[in-house]
């Protein structure tokens, strides 16, 4: 199925959990937003996606 | 046109709405505080110069660097060939913008045990630092000192930034960064990622708007945290709730107020390492070189000596803090520090 991974149309498994996403692009330290709202880490790792899911996914940004 | 119609230095900010002669006047009383003279604390600080706030502290220990130049846009080539002290390199150039600001350079890391002198007397804090670890420092002390402080964070394109402002529902930056344990290599640094500068002057840009509303007792300060990519296009916000098992909102603090003792710490984006003294003290310079100079060449200013032997380059400073030059094992550094300075 596809989503929308931070506005770019993006493959993933059928029954992809939140967890499995953050995993599948080695999302540290995140602030997420699935179909415009913001969720915590915790309760987005719970949610299966779906086809057309807009997932929008920010490292926080360390850097000086 | 004449002298006496001029307009003001600062003619364009006191016309806008948001600043006025009275704000003006605010800024110009202020103090704030910089942490790290990095791509975006020279951005800032160049920023705040212009825009007149009164007192300006500079706090970086480390020294201008040829590979820095493309985003830490007020050093030039010279100061890198010199490697200069990167807070006195600013400072020199900050006086010839404004003469009207008093610049205060202090050659030191932020730690534990400085951060009460460092943060006390000043209004606000800018977070211009490359590291979590101080940036939870800053957090911490800011929180016990009731300090404003404005983190940003910068990582090839995108960019972060978040006032944290004290008070009883305020969340702080532990809150917003949860407990997730720091793996060093798991998380994406400039080193690794790359960054531009354009990312840079973006974050100080957004810093410095929200300083100048905090030193002018605006109440149009940003509650959520602003997060942009510059190339895919994106500008979102995040809102950042406080945690209440949050340890920094209860009081309780893992760096403010700890002594570090002699550590260790790796140098973004160079391949050197630092070394800082438990106790940091005042270097007679003259006295080091003359030990030195049997061994290799040396060569001191004011701020800062340099050793090279042709194996080992130290560059040492006046408090007993050295970078210890393409040497990035901590052990090695510990050895060359013990062998040539004494630990
Ligand atoms: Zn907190």
């Amino acid at each position: 199925m596809k989503v929308l991974h931070n506005g770019e149309e993006t493959e993933i498994p059928e029954g992809m959990t939140g967890i499995e996403f953050l995993r599948q692009f080695q999302y540290r330290r995140s602030m997420i937003k699935l179909n415009g709202e913001q969720m915590q880490t915790m309760t987005f790792s719970k949610v299966v996606l779906k086809d057309g899911d807009d997932i929008v996914v920010k490292r926080i940004s360390g850097g000086g | 046109m004449t002298k006496t119609n001029q307009p003001s230095r600062y003619g364009r900010q006191e016309i806008f709405y948001g600043i006025g002669t009275e704000g003006q006047e605010k800024i110009r009383k202020s103090r704030v505080a910089i942490v790290e003279m990095s791509a975006i604390g020279t951005a800032v600080a160049n920023n705040l110069a212009r825009a007149g706030v009164g007192f300006i502290r500079l706090i970086d220990g480390d020294y201008v660097d040829i590979s820095e130049l493309q985003r830490q846009s007020l050093f030039t080539e010279e100061d890198a060939r010199e490697e200069r002290v990167k807070a006195v390199a600013l400072k020199k150039y900050l006086q010839k913008v404004n003469s009207e600001v008093e610049i205060e350079e202090r050659i030191t890391a932020l730690d534990g045990s400085n951060a009460d002198s460092l943060f006390e007397d000043v209004d606000v804090v800018i977070d211009a630092t490359d590291s979590f670890e101080t940036r939870m420092l800053i957090n911490e002390a800011c929180h016990a000192l009731k300090k404003p402080w404005i983190y940003g964070g910068a990582l090839a394109a995108s960019g972060m930034v978040k006032a944290f402002i004290p008070g009883e529902n305020e969340p702080c930056f532990r809150c917003f960064i949860g407990d997730e344990e720091y793996v060093p290599g798991e998380t994406p640094t400039c080193a690794t990622e790359g960054v531009l500068c354009s990312t840079t002057s973006m974050i100080a840009s957004l810093q410095c708007a929200e300083a100048l509303k905090i030193l002018t007792g605006s109440k149009s300060i940003r509650k959520d945290l602003i997060s942009f990519d510059l190339w895919d296009n994106s500008f979102d916000s995040f809102v950042i709730d406080k945690d209440p098992d949050c340890p920094v909102c209860r009081g309780e603090y893992s760096y403010y107020g700890k002594a570090a003792g002699a550590h260790t710490v790796s140098m973004c984006g160079k391949d050197s390492m630092q070394i800082i003294p438990k106790t940091e003290g005042e270097v007679d310079f003259e006295r080091y070189a003359k030990i030195l100079e049997h061994q290799g060449k040396v060569k001191y200013t004011q701020y800062t000596l340099d050793f090279d032997d042709g194996d080992v380059q130290i560059k040492l400073f006046k408090t007993g803090r050295a970078i210890i030059k393409h040497v990035t094992d901590e052990k090695r550094a510990r050895a060359v520090y013990a062998e040539y300075i004494g630990l």
